[in-house]
């Protein structure tokens, strides 16, 4: 899609006779790149019409550091720790996405350690990353409780990552040919515990912020993105579903331990903030369900199929995979010149570029004040459409 | 070694030629800031959660420091914590929104890439090399990211930098306990010969002076200066 | 609740992409008369407030960390990482001979690593090995490359400074030869003969591909830092 940028003396012309009696002078307001529903550095440059929102321009760019440049100067296994600066909620399956390329261009077989573990953490920190949307949601529509709640929760998440990977937020975990620690061995009894403790807490989440008549008034119908408008956007992730394609890739083409387990894709039917909002909560339970049947057949084996240090040659040639983060799909493409061990050229496709600009085309026609509501459904993470 | 927070703000170490009262005052004055210090929310990247979201949750509490009031605006804000990479397109914008905020004014540089460009250091061509090249920089906390103690530790470090190098008689001039804090581990003995001598010479900042004296004051002058195009 | 039936999620089977997708269709929300509608209004309102107020008076539910009143207490799991460190063995002599794999696996140079020719043993030890911990993402490569156990990963992580050069130093405390090789040699003044010791700041500090204005090499002269990203390299 194009966008149309005026000139000042268009701007400044009276709208022409017949489109509409109400219609007042059209002018520009700024939102950020210092704004609090920003949730980072982005730009949206809005035209209103009194309160209507006309157009909206996003201008992405305030934290563009050249990530894909720099993953030419170093070795696949040094990637993975840049992966995680993408887009920092999905960390783990970020990593993965480039762990399972790498494996797939190198021919690396990993076994089903490996890939249980990697399913059971990405899980995590789905639910960790929805979580914390939620509560920052709240926070967005002024419910500062929901907040709270969300990360009271979420670092309890936190704190299981942090045992048995070492850090909170990027983690640097998964690696090509497998992961970097081993679980301990008290890990599934504690992922059980978590389990036990959250079914509930779903429930909590709805009665004090789903529930809220005042949260559902500023998300029913409000931003109603239809499903062909979705696809052709490129819109993925819980975006998508909202609109009721129910297009996951853990389902579509199964990896790691998706295919051994039974969950549903939660999709909305109309495609309004309400249900990409509830999309996402259900997306947690079903979240739940996965981890739940997974946690107690851990199978045994080793943790690393390769060693850390080896390295890792790509055959010559072009190499595309993805994989579903939990804003939707990342998709990798490398290209390998077969002599270097860095890649010749990494290209990121990244869910959130393409869901940014779904706020054009549902934003024209609502009020300034669903611009936030618009903003939070989509849930934005701004360094991952920057790079 | 490390900073110390156990014991009262009284013994100031005093600008010569400071007396009773202004000393007094002061006292009371640094006390008060340094015990309400608003954050700005400004955040870029990562660090953003663990700085400015998990401080002010539930499990740490940032309202224990008096720093719970985020403000979205910088004109009400005294704190400034660059939570995340500056890039060049951003950094005008930090620049004016540190013109922007009201003196006394400080900044916390949190995690790797605030500070010298953490992961993005080498081969990023749009890299700012950390923020102190843009505005001046008071704590630094390393980590990628710190976890939220260690902002806790920054913030208290900057705590003690209010309450002990500053007076109403040099408002401008900010003396930094430069071998209070050290990193964990390194003790004053670690400390030896030139470094020594550098860190207790330019430990006192001229802050308005440093803040003009940044490479992109003169770009942002030139950026805002630039006429608008006319139709 | 409001006027949205929460455990009305429909579960169906949708063909799509060639594939059945098992699907939970969302909750909408339900047609209700204005009366009704108000009612439920209010009731989801004071639903909330019941469970906020609720946890107001269960004190049992409190999570806050008391830091830094609690850091006698506080500990960190195992594989926490805040900075790095070297493994020393109980006479303080290390494991590192200097090979630079960890230099290699860093992604970002944080690590420098300066060898130098054992003047006794004649073979390749460590001169001096500098963290930048500055840069440092704590991505646990370099432990992970060394190959000898030189390297861990410790919890030490207040490490707020007001002066950024505070934040490069050397990690090694003297230069010379690794355990194995100091312990092969018995008298005591011979072994101190092979190494040097080292203080945590001293020698030229390394910014290399970049200087900034408030960090330069030490014992440089002044103006050799230039501020334009160019100049001091190691």
């Amino acid at each position: 899609m194009t966008v149309r940028i005026r000139t000042l003396d268009e701007l400044l012309t009276p709208p022409a006779a017949g489109s509409s009696e109400l219609s007042t002078q059209e002018y520009f307001v700024n939102m950020g790149p210092q704004h609090p529903i920003a949730h980072g550095s982005l730009r949206l440059v809005i035209r209103l019409d009194g309160e209507t929102v006309k157009e909206v321009i996003p201008v992405p760019g305030f934290v563009h550091r050249g990530i894909e440049k720099m993953c030419e100067k170093i070795t696949p296994r040094q990637v993975i720790h840049l992966t995680d600066r993408l887009d920092y909620f999905s960390a783990i399956m970020n990593n993965w996405g480039v762990a399972k390329l790498v494996e797939k261009a190198a021919g690396i077989e990993t076994n089903g350690r490996i890939e249980t573990i990697r399913t059971i953490m990405a899980e995590l920190q789905r639910i960790q990353s929805h979580m914390l949307w939620w509560g920052v949601l709240g926070m967005d529509l002024g419910a500062f409780t929901a907040f709270l709640y969300a990360f009271r929760d979420r670092e309890i998440i936190s704190e299981l990552f942090e045992e048995t990977i070492g850090a909170r937020l990027t983690m640097n975990y998964v690696r090509p040919g497998g992961v970097m620690f081993d679980i301990f061995p008290d890990f599934p009894a504690k992922v059980r515990k978590l389990l036990g403790y959250l079914g509930p807490i779903m429930d909590e989440y709805d009665t004090l912020l789903s529930g809220n008549v005042i949260l559902q008034e500023r998300l029913r119908n409000i931003g109603v993105l239809d499903p062909k408008r979705a696809v052709a956007l490129g819109c993925t992730g819980p975006v998508l579903r909202g609109s009721g394609v129910p297009m996951d890739l853990r389902k579509t083409a199964p990896y790691g331990r998706y295919g051994d387990v039974e969950f549903n894709v939660a999709i909305g039917t109309m495609g309004d903030c309400w249900d990409r909002y509830y999309v996402r909560m259900e997306e947690i339970r079903q979240s739940l369900r996965i981890i739940e049947q997974l946690v107690d057949g851990i199978p045994e084996g080793p943790v690393n199929v390769i060693k850390a240090s080896a390295r890792i040659t790509i055959p010559e040639g072009t190499y595309y995979d993805q994989i579903e983060t939990a804003r939707g799909i990342l998709g990798i493409m490398l290209v390998s010149d077969g002599k270097s061990p860095n890649p010749y050229r990494i290209h990121f496709r990244s869910p959130n570029f393409n869901n940014m600009w779904a706020v054009t085309a549902i934003a024209p026609g609502w009020r300034i004040a669903d611009i936030i509501s618009i903003q939070s459904s989509l849930d934005l993470v701004i360094p991952e459409i920057d790079r | 070694m490390g900073l110390m927070v156990d014991h009262i703000p009284g013994v100031v170490e005093n600008f010569p030629g400071g007396s009773v009262l202004v000393t007094t005052i002061d006292r009371i004055i640094n006390t008060s800031r340094a015990n309400s210090l608003w954050p700005l929310g400004f955040g870029t990247k990562c660090c953003a959660i663990e700085m400015l979201m998990a401080t002010g949750a539930s499990h740490q509490d940032i309202s224990r420091f008096g720093a719970e009031v985020v403000r979205n605006s910088t004109r009400q804000a005294d704190l400034m914590v660059i939570a995340g990479a500056i890039v060049r397109k951003m950094a005008p914008r930090v620049r004016l929104l540190y013109e922007q905020m009201a003196e006394p004014r400080y900044v916390i540089a949190t995690g790797a890439c605030a500070i010298c460009g953490g992961p993005f250091q080498y081969n990023s061509y749009h890299i700012v090399h950390g923020v102190d090249e843009v505005i001046p920089v008071d704590v630094y906390v390393p980590g990628c990211p710190p976890r939220p103690e260690a902002f806790f530790w920054g913030l208290l470090a900057l705590q003690r930098l209010i309450k002990e190098g500053e007076s109403i008689r040099r408002p401008d001039i900010r003396r930094k306990p430069v071998l209070a804090a050290l990193p964990q581990g390194v003790t004053m003995e670690d400390i030896q010969g030139e470094m020594r001598r550098l860190l207790e010479e330019q430990n006192v900042v001229n802050v308005a002076e440093s803040a003009e004296g940044k490479l992109w004051t003169q770009r942002l002058r030139e950026w805002m200066r630039k006429p608008s195009s006319k139709p | 609740m409001g006027r949205v039936d929460f455990s009305d999620v429909k579960h169906e089977t949708r063909a799509f992409a060639g594939v059945t997708v098992p699907v939970s269709v969302v909750p909408r929300f339900k047609r209700q008369t204005y009366p009704t509608r108000f009612l439920f209004s209010l009731k989801s309102l004071i639903d909330g407030m019941r469970l906020t107020f609720g946890y107001l008076v269960r004190p049992s539910k409190v999570v806050t960390r008391q830091y830094p009143e609690n850091r006698a207490t506080l500990k960190f799991p195992e594989r926490y990482r805040a900075s790095l460190k070297f493994k020393f063995d109980e006479n303080g002599y290390q494991h590192c001979n200097g090979c630079g794999s960890c230099e290699r696996a860093c992604p970002n140079g944080s690590i420098i690593l300066n060898t130098r020719k054992g003047e006794i043993t004649g073979r390749n030890e460590i001169e001096r090995y500098i963290w930048r911990m500055d840069s440092c993402v704590l991505c646990n490569a370099c432990v992970e490359a060394c190959a000898f156990g030189a390297l861990e990963m410790s919890h030490e992580f207040e490490n707020a400074v007001y002066d950024r050069r505070l934040l490069v130093y050397t990690l090694n405390r003297y230069a010379g030869p690794t355990a194995n090789v100091l312990l092969k040699e018995e008298n005591l003044e011979a072994r101190a003969a092979m190494m040097t010791k080292l203080d945590t700041y001293g020698g030229p500090v390394p910014m290399n591909g970049h200087a900034l204005p408030t960090v330069r090499a030490l014992g440089s002269p002044r103006d050799e830092a230039k501020p334009d990203g160019k100049g001091a390299a190691s």
